[in-house]
């Protein structure tokens, strides 16, 4: 039994840092294609960046502690996948960790990171930057910040406004299900899936007759729109990446991040978007990553790129959003999430 | 709580090394402070004592986004000083090249906005517009970049147009119109691009004359100071000047989108009239001039030149005022009040290209009294 | 034998501009920036974090002001790496240096790039044209993929 859990975690595992290595390519080469233009070639972007990045000098950050720097880092990276492995069959029954409340609490570790990465940066590429400010003449100095720390006070805006509507979307379909375990959910939109049986693939136009997304009713729908802004905000793709814009604070809190641990920063990245789009496709279209079931996972493997090649479609038409815009986009979001909650509410 | 966010020289949104300081609370800007003595390379200096006909060589390279307006204003001057008047054809000529460096510097200027604003389609869609026009350019002239296309007295016989670059001309003229047409509607009607640059970084017109703002950042202000009207070159041709009122970042980029139709009326205009005759007319060089001194209307604002040739043929006292150092002190005061993101926007949306700055002022700390001191190179001359 | 073809297949590039006339930044940009140049299809790829970055270009005469912000942002850039200068006045001085009246040339300028960095390739020209600086950045690869570590 063990076994089978550290086997299929493994497997788990290595399926999401093979995505989390192409799914940059396949968002730069969608981004090439709208402008006009031919891109980088699918594997540059993500592995051989990831590769080229390992094998560079190692180098001493700009930080007051870089120990610390790198720690939070790790953390990120270790606990993405779990987010992937809790919404996964072989780990429903262990220790209750298959429910709701496991996967929003990482997603919440996961942004709070931030905030800790950024206040142990200080490059110089802002105020480090050796260039006679203090002179006669000059207005008096002040209080003098980095862009990391400017970076750090609108994660914390981000996180306080922006993040509410994403997990308003993700409680509906529970809500819906009447209970707060993942196996509920999948099994009330696949009511031919058991998780301890083997389903061969031959099996899969009847699995397909009998599945009913909870994406295609009216509250999932709107759901759905719900989440598709949340996953931009929460990889911070273009419409509101306000805390890495390459134009205002310049790659923010990850500006310092050099060689094995720049490698570690992209696979970090590729993970987050990968994981994100397979707790979507399990929980709001109820298709699971089953090991032992090959229609399922067959199925989710192939759905996995859409989300990400719809949110580079987004991001390649829009431009950086101030906070002036983002706040009544957010509460515009969250008035859509409420309304979903009450008409799955009213329905019963 | 106010802090202060230096902006450095090296910035994904200046494309020439200045400093810039904002002091911002809670997002909000609320004072700024620009210092732009970083691009300082001595011209005015290293032109004192040149040979009259190599000076041009280096009026030219002051900028390279306007570099036809800078030299086509040192010759004007140069011409005035020793009394030489160029052919009509050259003068002709020379307007061609002026207005279509100008459509390409503002299609320059467009693209560096949409990278400042965020949105990176623009950028391609924009210098996808602008590159058939370098290549015409490299036809009449040699050279993609800094044409060296007046000389004293007409033109460089190299670019005198043959029949077919005319025709050659014409036909990108035709061909642009509809692809700038839809992209214009598509870049002013896009609702997410129109919320960032709508109603931020406002100059009102008091303060655009109190800092004598010039250029199309003055006209987005209403403020009526184009300089084709006093220039002579400019008389046969017909053409509108454009004026908005609002004086926000959505006028000065729109202001500028419809510069280009007005150039391209110029340009149309220019060729169908264009008359036959020589290109370099008969100049008499009589040294030992009065000062002479010329102004133009640069794409970025009005330009000046001024200098005297002494007895030996040598340029002396060269002196030149880019349009860019009240248009930096006015956007200083325009971008107090918005948020740190849209205050990047309007320093750029100036359309700053700095060339040498060329002056200091010396204050007194005990006495407070100002004096003005002229700078050549690291000495100080009175 | 991967180290090389990583090295090999991703190149991340670094713009440095220090106080030019900007002609050779049009340049640089319409290589970055325009569907027909596009280099990103050859692997190269546009960034400014000297932290990312493994080729630095650099335009513009080497003004006295930029020139420590030079120096540094060269130090904060893992090796291995290589420094293309672009433009005649990085190669040679331009006119600041080769052009003058009487009282000199021009002191402001700290000289051209091979008295501070090491250069690995030179693209001339004033402007140089797009494939010129394309050709240069493709000709520092092979000392990308034989350095060390």
């Amino acid at each position: 039994m063990i076994l089978d859990l550290i086997l299929g975690s493994v497997a788990l595992v290595c399926i999401s840092f093979a995505y989390a290595l192409i799914i940059p390519g396949i968002e730069r080469k969608v981004h090439a294609r709208i402008q006009n233009r031919y891109g980088p070639p699918l594997t540059t972007p993500g592995f051989w960046n990831v590769l080229k990045a390992f094998f560079k000098q190692k180098v001493t950050p700009n930080s007051p502690n870089p120990r610390f720097y790198y720690m939070f880092l790790t953390i990120g990276l270790l606990e993405v996948p779990f987010i992937v492995l809790f919404s996964n069959p072989i780990w429903w029954g262990v220790l209750g960790f298959g429910t709701v409340f496991a996967i929003m609490g990482l997603m919440k570790v996961e942004e709070v990171d931030y905030l800790f990465i950024g206040s142990f940066s200080k490059s110089i590429m802002s105020l480090g930057m050796p260039f006679p400010d203090i002179v006669k003449g000059a207005k008096p100095a002040q209080d003098r910040r980095y862009f990391e720390e400017i970076s750090v006070t609108r994660a914390l805006k981000m996180i306080t406004i922006s993040s509410f509507p994403v997990y308003l979307a993700l409680f509906v379909p529970f809500a819906v299900a009447g209970s707060l375990q993942i196996q509920d959910v999948v099994n009330m939109q696949n009511p031919l899936f058991s998780p301890l049986s083997q389903i061969p693939l031959n099996s899969l136009p009847q699995m397909l007759s009998f599945l009913k997304p909870f994406a295609f009713t009216l509250p999932g729908v709107i759901c759905t729109i719900v989440y598709f802004i949340g996953y931009n905000i929460l990889t911070n793709a273009r419409p509101f990446d306000i805390i890495k814009s390459k134009v205002d604070v310049m790659e923010g809190p990850m500006m310092e991040y050099a060689s094995k641990w720049r490698a570690v920063y992209y696979v970090f990245t590729g993970l987050l978007s990968f994981t994100l789009s397979s707790i979507f496709i399990t929980i709001f279209l109820g298709i699971p990553l089953a090991l032992n079931a090959p229609p399922m996972l067959l199925l989710h493997l192939l759905l996995i790129p859409i989300l990400p090649i719809l949110s580079a479609i987004l991001r390649a038409f829009s431009p950086v959003l101030t906070f002036k815009q983002i706040i009544p986009i957010s509460s515009t979001a969250s008035v859509m999430a409420f309304i979903a909650l009450a008409l799955t509410l009213l329905k019963f | 709580m106010r802090v202060e966010v230096p902006v450095g020289t090296i910035h994904p949104a200046l494309i020439e090394p200045f400093r810039v300081r904002f002091w911002v609370e809670d997002e909000e800007v609320v004072d700024c402070e620009i210092t732009y003595n970083a691009a300082h390379r001595g011209i005015e200096k290293i032109l004192e004592g040149v040979p009259v006909l190599k000076a041009s060589m280096i009026a030219e390279k002051v900028c390279g986004l306007c570099s036809h307006f800078h030299l086509w204003n040192s010759i004007r001057a140069t011409e005035k000083a020793l009394g030489a008047t160029p052919t009509e054809r050259a003068q002709y000529i020379r307007v061609l090249v002026a207005e279509l460096e100008r459509i390409h510097s503002h299609l320059f200027f467009i693209g560096h906005a949409s990278e400042v604003v965020g949105h990176e389609t623009f950028v391609y869609r924009a210098f996808e517009l602008r590159e058939p026009l370098m290549r015409i350019l490299f036809e009449l002239t040699g050279n993609r970049v800094h044409y060296a296309v007046p000389v004293i007295g007409g033109i460089r016989p190299r670019a005198n147009p043959s029949e077919e670059t005319i025709k050659k001309i014409r036909g990108y003229v035709k061909d642009l119109t509809p692809k700038l047409d839809s992209f214009v509607q598509r870049f002013l009607s896009d609702p997410l691009v129109m919320s960032r640059v709508t109603g931020s970084g406002i100059l009102k017109k008091s303060v655009a004359e109190e800092f004598y703002a010039v250029g199309p950042t003055a006209r987005a202000s209403g403020v009526n100071n184009d300089v084709r009207q006093q220039m002579p070159e400019y008389k046969p041709f017909d053409y509108k000047i454009i004026l908005l009122n609002d004086g926000d970042n959505k006028a000065r980029v729109t202001l500028r989108c419809l510069e280009i139709y007005e150039s391209l009326k110029i340009i149309t205009q220019v060729l169908d009239k264009l008359p036959a005759g020589p290109v370099v007319g008969d100049v008499k060089l009589n040294f030992d001039t009065q000062f002479a001194e010329a102004y133009i209307e640069a794409p970025r604002g009005e330009l000046y030149h001024t200098l005297r040739v002494d007895a030996k043929g040598k340029v002396r006292n060269y002196r030149i005022r880019t349009p860019t150092p009240t248009n930096l002190a006015s956007m200083e005061k325009a971008c107090v009040g918005d948020q740190l993101t849209d205050a990047v926007l309007t320093i750029a949306s100036c359309d700053p290209c700095l060339s040498c700055s060329n002056r200091a002022l010396v204050v007194d700390a005990e006495s407070g009294k100002e004096r003005m001191q002229e700078f050549n190179g690291g000495r100080c001359v009175k | 034998m991967l180290k090389k073809s990583a090295r090999k297949r991703s190149v991340h590039a670094m713009l440095v501009y220090t106080g030019g006339c900007n002609g050779c930044e049009i340049e640089v940009l319409n290589a970055l920036f325009s569907p027909y140049y596009d280099v990103e299809q050859y692997n190269v790829l546009f960034t400014f974090n000297p932290r990312e970055a493994d080729v630095l270009l650099v335009t513009g005469p080497i003004t006295i002001r930029t020139l420590p912000q030079l120096t540094a942002i060269y130090e904060k850039m893992p090796a291995p790496k290589a420094v293309i200068a672009v433009g005649a006045c990085a190669v040679m001085g331009g006119v600041y240096l080769n052009v003058f009246g009487d009282l000199g040339p021009s002191d402001q300028i700290a000289g051209p790039l091979e008295k501070i960095l090491t250069v690995d390739a030179k693209a001339v020209g004033c402007a140089p044209r797009p494939e010129e600086i394309i050709q240069a950045v493709a000709s520092v690869i092979p000392k990308l993929m034989g350095g060390k570590p």
